[in-house]
């Protein structure tokens, strides 16, 4: 079986910011952050202010600013709702 | 006679100033319903999503749910209503149409012993209920056919602080919204809907659809907490992008209709202008012809 990857989507109030695959994912939350692999199981959470990092390639990592909303994550698919979202355009 | 002639004129030249100005009315307003549009459709994965996770977090807390803004509150008589209508006029009835459901809606809860406070966007809305003497309570204007997200914000804002007041503080136990609901680009209804409180989670949780076991981070009362305000908000703003898509729809089918008005005055007014300068013009000729005639006689 192949390698299972995540899906994920970031949408903010008036737009999706952001979407793709990505092998790990890690959102704020108000009480510190949640990192989330393949076959996590599922989760209603709420997002804290920060930066919503996602590693979509071996080596790139991709900066989401994000202020507050909420993630869920169901059958390796991981919303990200948040209020107001800014890509980072640096990515390493 | 010559008079008659150069007023048709002016009427004419007049009337097709006009017509340039309904004409490039219709235009801004057809090209504002695709931005409308397109900002409608831009937000539509969040207010998805949001809607999902709503569903999902109301069917696994189940229905000894208690969150202040699902539960019906008795201890005040206080009504809300908060109406959405546009800042200009020039788009047929469409203001008309809100007023008069609004006041449907006024009527409807005065009867049943409420007393109303209302929340007018729009100055078309603000200026008739002024003209009344109706007292408001929050008016916001500047932005109906273009309305930002931020306002969505504010709006729900000033709304969800007035249902979670307590009695004593001007807290409300309902609140209506009426706005007009784009149904196609020649059908726009005006529409009230009870916004608060919520009711759980009406047409959304579908029992074909099993949602998983979720687990909560924090809890599922704090994910509540964090889901609904931003709920309420979406739909504020779907009310808001309906309501200004509305808005330049009927204003581009009314501009479309004065464009044609326009367009019947002006062959109107070149044909009497034409008939005024040919009767000029046969009285001329009767005229010479008269007193070549009378010249002929004298001299023979």
């Amino acid at each position: 079986m192949a390698e299972r990857s995540l899906r994920v989507d970031v949408v903010d109030r008036t737009a999706p910011v952001w979407s793709g695959p990505a092998t790990f994912v890690t959102v704020p939350t108000p009480e510190g952050s949640i990192g989330v692999y393949p076959r996590h199981q599922p989760l209603l959470s709420v997002l804290g202010e920060g930066e919503v990092r996602i590693q979509s390639g071996d080596d790139a990592w991709l900066i989401v600013q994000v202020s507050g909303g909420f993630v869920s994550v169901d059958s390796d698919v991981v919303t990200v709702v948040t209020d107001t979202a800014t890509l980072e355009p640096n990515t390493t | 006679m010559a008079g008659s002639q150069r007023a048709y004129r002016a009427r004419i030249a007049s009337t097709s100033a006009l017509k340039k100005i309904f004409r490039a009315m219709e235009l801004i307003a057809a090209s504002r319903i695709g931005k409308a549009r397109d900002a409608a459709h831009a937000s539509e994965p969040y207010t998805t999503a949001l809607t999902r996770a709503v569903s999902a977090a109301a069917s696994h807390v189940g229905s000894g749910i208690d969150h202040p803004l699902l539960s019906e509150r008795d201890d005040t008589s206080r009504v809300a209503i908060l109406v959405l209508t546009a800042d200009r006029g020039m788009a047929g009835a469409y203001n008309a149409g809100v007023l008069r459901e609004t006041e449907r809606l006024m009527a409807s809860l005065a009867e049943e012993g409420k007393t109303l406070d209302l929340y007018v966007v729009g100055r078309r809305g603000i200026g008739y209920f002024d003209f009344r003497g109706v007292n408001l309570a929050q008016t916001w204007q500047g932005q109906s056919d273009a309305p930002t997200p931020d306002l969505a914000g504010e709006l729900a804002d000033a709304l969800l602080e007035r249902f979670t007041a307590p009695a004593g503080q001007g807290g409300v136990r309902e609140i209506h919204v009426v706005y007009s609901h784009f149904r196609s680009m020649v059908s726009q209804v005006p529409r009230v809907i009870r916004m608060l409180p919520l009711e759980v989670v009406e047409g959304v949780v579908e029992p074909t659809e099993l949602f998983p076991l979720y687990e909560f981070e924090p809890s599922p009362r704090l994910v509540l907490d964090a889901l609904l305000p931003r709920y309420i908000q979406a739909r504020l703003w779907d009310c808001l992008l309906q309501a200004a898509a509305s808005e330049l729809a009927a204003r581009q089918q009314a501009m479309h209709t004065a464009t044609d008005n326009a367009e019947d005055l002006i062959r109107t007014y070149t044909r009497l202008a034409n008939q005024a300068r040919q009767a000029e013009i046969t009285q001329e000729i009767s005229e010479i012809v008269s007193g070549a005639d009378a010249l002929a006689g004298a001299g023979s």
